[in-house]
């Protein structure tokens, strides 16, 4: 897998000269991108919501999306780009209708809106995930040529932090497997960013939201657009800069030891272009200390996701019986049991990874 | 809503545990007599299905009498296809047969030109092509009556000719490897090449005397300038490689599963029969053409003889 440089961009928001600048100037700073001609480049924001104004940091606000669309176009005249979404609380729709971004269509003919959750499904098979055995993800997936995420800069109940990585979770098109799958988060996570490891990765930080995130928080102006090529040493910078500790963050955490990724190796970039190592971040930049909610909520929240977790391995259990008693009753038992079809520690493995294993779709049996 | 009336011809292993369960399963078909030489068969499908609508009966012919029945399955042996497919076209019934057509290309053509003739809308599916796909391995269960050509590679010619629809076989070379036990070909290795000049490689083996099916390895591989896919039936995924998309670039191959697919360890057989014959049954219903119809089949025993006659030269 070709990762992109641990290089992270951040720039300050000049209100007189609009968010435009400040995307083009983070965006090169971490060597830019130019999309081949007659490639299809999706942008994935985060509209985890359709009922809070952009002002308010829980969702990507349009003008930073319009920029990036700008920014691509003056690099290739002949692209088409998608703005791809799923379902959340609202309709992928109403939120490209409520939020603005229907707008982008007729501003910019090789715009195109795409409501994940309404699209044609398939089931991928992870190439790097030892705890995923299918995810099922919108066709389009397949069909992108890059990437690029742009998220914002949040608290989460569950997660203690919500950026980049995470933000991929929004590619996940049914919103039922989505929630269920939150005890397993890390695990999806990782198998998401590895599968669509964005180009760019752009976080919307002008205004951050502390407190019980992802969409109940209190919004704190931070005026910031950090950028990326690197998916999770941009979180990490986030996670410095809100002076939060990344060791404390679930998938953040996972995200690293799979990974294998050494903080020493990131490299932080500011506005005047002088190349800082993420290890004196704290000298070099303002650390906001977003504030989170109490200890004891955030406990529970964790505690319930154990339980969750047991309940799905449970769950597989059920479903392997299934299985079981669906063999006995076909003319494959004798099969079976003789160890034709397959020889007993290959069977025996088999069931142990349908149990231990997660499958991240929509199951058509039991 | 209207719906087909299908006989079952010949109820042995594949007819009970694939056909029979299939037309049950598929609301546009009804499943209205079965037909079997044996007795003793018969008796043992009735004791499974005995569905008061069912008629059983010893002799196919009865079955082709009946004007209610819309269309036949032909699940007898090969040898015995050719007479019953000929009386079944005369008798104005739709026909599925399930593979090879014939034993020989004479046989097959006898059979297209009465269906032509005839003007019917027949019907030929020689195998669960939707879905399943090339072997380059297969266990020997049974005695290689007719050799590996006729039992087994029919398939996969079969379907590169669907996969390259409307480009005939220009040339053919052909390696066989016989049993001297049977004097059967048990292996064979067909290199095709078609009028668009794209070339087709099929390696068929029965593998023999394996005592579990760990070996057998069934995959049609299809390389693109801009990609390539591999289908895999034994371990039901597809695996892609399309050059510049992100996932590509990302992972290199990586792997799908079929829509159907339960789990990416369990084989899909049972689907793949259902959907042959919903596709028959569909073909009957829009009054269109089934793929792959009688010529098809019979294009393919022009490959096997021809194959055969390029080994022997």
């Amino acid at each position: 897998m070709k990762l992109g440089e641990p290089i992270v961009s951040i720039v300050d928001v000049d209100k007189a000269r609009g968010v435009k600048k400040a995307i083009y100037k983070a965006i090169n700073l971490t060597g830019g991108l130019k999309p081949k001609k007659g490639s299809l480049v999706a942008i994935k924001p985060n509209l985890c919501t359709a009922r809070k104004s952009p002002e308010t940091g829980v969702i990507t606000n349009v003008e930073v999306v319009k920029a990036i669309i700008d920014y691509l176009n003056d690099q290739c005249d002949d692209i088409q780009i998608l703005i791809v979404e799923s379902n959340s609380d609202r309709s992928a729709d109403e939120a490209f209708r409520r939020l603005g971004y229907h707008e982008l269509e007729d501003i910019y003919s090789n715009v195109k809106l795409k409501n994940l959750s309404k699209d044609r499904t398939i089931k991928i098979i992870p190439n790097f995930s030892h705890k995923i055995s299918i995810i099922e993800i919108p066709e389009t997936l397949l069909k992108i040529n890059y990437l690029i995420s742009v998220a914002c800069l949040k608290r989460h109940v569950n997660e203690r932090y919500t950026g980049i990585w995470k933000n991929s979770y929004g590619l996940l098109p049914y919103k039922p497997i989505r929630i269920k799958m939150h005890p397993f988060l890390s695990e999806v996570l990782f198998a998401l960013n590895t599968m669509f490891w964005p180009d760019l990765s752009i976080i919307d930080a002008e205004t951050a939201l502390e407190g019980p995130g992802p969409i109940e928080g209190i919004p704190i102006n931070l005026g910031k657009i950090l950028c990326s090529r690197h998916p999770l040493a941009i979180d990490l910078v986030a996670l410095k800069m809100i002076g939060e500790k990344c060791s404390k963050v679930p998938h953040i955490k996972y995200a690293m030891k799979h990974l294998k990724l050494d903080e020493k190796e990131i490299a932080v970039i500011l506005d005047k272009g002088s190349l800082r190592s993420y290890l004196d971040f704290n000298e070099i930049n303002e650390i906001y200390n977003l504030k989170f909610i109490p200890k004891s909520a955030y406990l529970l929240y964790r505690l319930s996701m154990r339980i969750r977790k047991l309940s799905i391995y449970l769950e597989n259990i059920g479903y392997l019986f299934s299985l079981m008693g669906y063999t006995l009753r076909t003319p494959f038992k004798e099969e079976v049991i003789k160890g034709r079809i397959m020889p007993l520690k290959a069977i025996l493995s088999t069931i142990l990874n349908f149990i231990l294993k997660i499958e991240v779709a929509e199951r058509i049996y039991g | 809503m209207k719906r087909i009336n299908v006989a079952v011809i010949g109820c042995g292993y594949i007819a009970e545990h694939y056909y029979i369960p299939n037309l049950l399963s598929i609301p546009e078909a009804k499943l209205v007599a079965l037909c079997d030489i044996n007795e003793e068969r018969l008796k043992i499908i009735r004791s499974k299905i005995n569905l008061p609508h069912i008629s059983f009966y010893k002799d196919y012919n009865k079955i082709l009498e009946r004007d209610y029945i819309d269309a036949v399955v032909i699940c007898n042996p090969t040898r015995t296809h050719v007479k019953i497919v000929l009386d079944a076209i005369k008798m104005d019934k739709h026909v599925f047969i399930e593979k090879p057509m014939a034993i020989s290309l004479n046989e097959a053509k006898g059979i297209v030109s009465i269906a032509k003739k005839e003007r019917e809308s027949y019907g030929w599916m020689s195998n669960a092509f939707l879905i399943h796909i090339e072997a380059h391995s297969e266990t020997l269960i049974m005695k290689p009556e007719d050799g590996i050509l006729l039992d087994y590679t029919c398939h996969f010619i079969d379907l590169l000719r669907w996969y390259l629809d409307g480009n005939n076989i220009s040339s053919v070379l052909a390696m066989l490897y016989f049993d001297k036990k049977y004097n059967k070909e048990i292996g064979a290795s067909l290199l095709l090449r078609f009028d668009n000049g794209v070339l087709g490689i099929i390696n068929t083996f029965w593998l023999y005397n394996y005592t579990t099916w760990a070996a057998v390895n069934r995959y049609v591989g299809i390389v693109g300038t801009k990609g390539k896919i591999i289908i895999e039936q034994s371990d039901p995924t597809l695996t892609i490689y399309k050059e510049g998309t992100l996932l590509s670039r990302l992972v290199g191959l990586h792997r799908i599963m079929p829509r159907y697919a339960i789990h990416p360890k369990l084989p899909l057989s049972q689907i793949a029969y259902r959907k042959e014959l919903e596709h028959f049954i569909d073909s009957i219903l829009r009054d269109k053409e089934p793929k792959p119809n009688a010529e098809d089949a019979a294009s393919v025993l022009y490959i096997i003889e021809l194959s055969k006659k390029v080994f022997l030269q």
